[in-house]
């Protein structure tokens, strides 16, 4: 499918292996395009999914119930009514969850097959990508942030491709999100902010792309405080040049989805 | 479980400073391999794939860091 759309005032064909969503089922609001981390992806799927006998009370409830809450609202879900959220996977998180064919793990397979979008950029635009995740990656690590040894954590991949892909990154670990021990728990989240201001220039909109919990994300969306709208996927400003290449799940309705 | 993941977590803290770039590479792709065939497995419990997917992102990270340094 191609689709013209504007990009920086030039109108660009943007091509997609699938029609992406584009409204909310009643046709009425947005999707709000949301990016999991691993660990969020993994209770999901464990979790909201699965028998109560499986749900471990080591797990805080009021982040389980932020997730399942979460999950009522996605798009993809068949049940859902008031759905408007769309979950997306960027390729660091994909690469966490699948094997080295591209397969996803058995546990989480069904999950994320019907309910994610997986993102990727197209393969001439991907050494850009790259090299720019790379170059957020090194800042963050400048500040002191995403290290183990004095190494980089994958986290801080997940953390610089979220905020390429300007979206909101759920993820319920401490390292990336706010922590209640960190001596400043805001400067984490508005240096990182900094960062991806300084390095992404106009491709960032910085109300949007900065890491939190799933339940300050419910706290956020039931407050009623007017968000942050990131555009469809199709209209994200990633540059002239660079293409998003969604995979959506093949299992739903696609017809009641995705056509306008 | 434990004892596999703990001969796992060995292999990633192991000091392979003195192998050459390319083997460092091969040798963190060998363990990722390892950890994704178990990670396949239908039955694993919670506890047990997240121990798992921790010992991957560790074995990641550190595959990251050779690839960087060598570019």
């Amino acid at each position: 499918m191609i689709k013209n759309i504007k990009i920086n005032n030039k109108v660009e064909k943007i091509k997609t292996k699938e029609k992406i969503p584009a409204k909310s089922k009643d046709g009425k609001g947005e999707f709000i395009l949301v990016a999991l981390d691993t660990c969020v992806v993994i209770d999901m799927a464990f979790f909201c999914c699965k028998s109560k006998k499986e749900r471990n009370k080591s797990v805080k409830r009021e982040y389980l119930n932020a997730l399942g809450k979460l999950l009522q609202r996605n798009v993809m879900s068949k049940m859902s009514r008031n759905s408007n959220i769309c979950f997306c996977i960027t390729p660091g998180v994909r690469k966490e969850l699948t094997n080295n064919k591209g397969k996803y793990f058995g546990r989480v397979k069904n999950f994320v097959e019907r309910n994610i979008v997986s993102l990727d950029i197209n393969e001439n635009a991907k050494s850009k990508f790259s090299g720019k995740v790379d170059l957020l990656v090194d800042k963050y690590c400048e500040k002191g942030y995403f290290l183990e040894n004095k190494l980089p954590t994958v986290d801080a991949i997940n953390v610089a491709e979220a905020s390429y892909f300007n979206l909101y990154l759920l993820s319920n670990d401490h390292h990336i999100c706010t922590y209640r021990k960190d001596e400043d728990p805001r400067k984490k989240i508005e240096d990182i902010r900094e960062i991806n201001r300084s390095q992404l220039e106009h491709e960032y909109r910085s109300i949007i792309a900065a890491p939190q919990r799933p339940e300050q994300f419910m706290r956020l969306l039931n407050s009623g405080k007017k968000m942050a709208k990131p555009k469809r996927l199709d209209e994200l400003e990633l540059g002239s040049k660079t293409k998003i290449v969604a995979t959506v799940p093949k299992q739903v309705m696609r017809e009641k989805i995705f056509e306008r | 479980m434990e004892i596999y993941n703990q001969s796992i977590q060995e292999m990633i803290n192991k000091d392979i400073t003195k192998l050459s770039v390319q083997k460092k590479i091969q040798y963190f792709e060998n363990i990722i391999q390892l950890l994704d065939q178990k990670l396949d497995e239908d039955e694993l419990s919670y506890e047990d794939f997240c121990n798992l997917m921790e010992l991957k992102r560790s074995a990641m990270g550190k595959l990251c860091s050779v690839k960087r340094a060598k570019l």
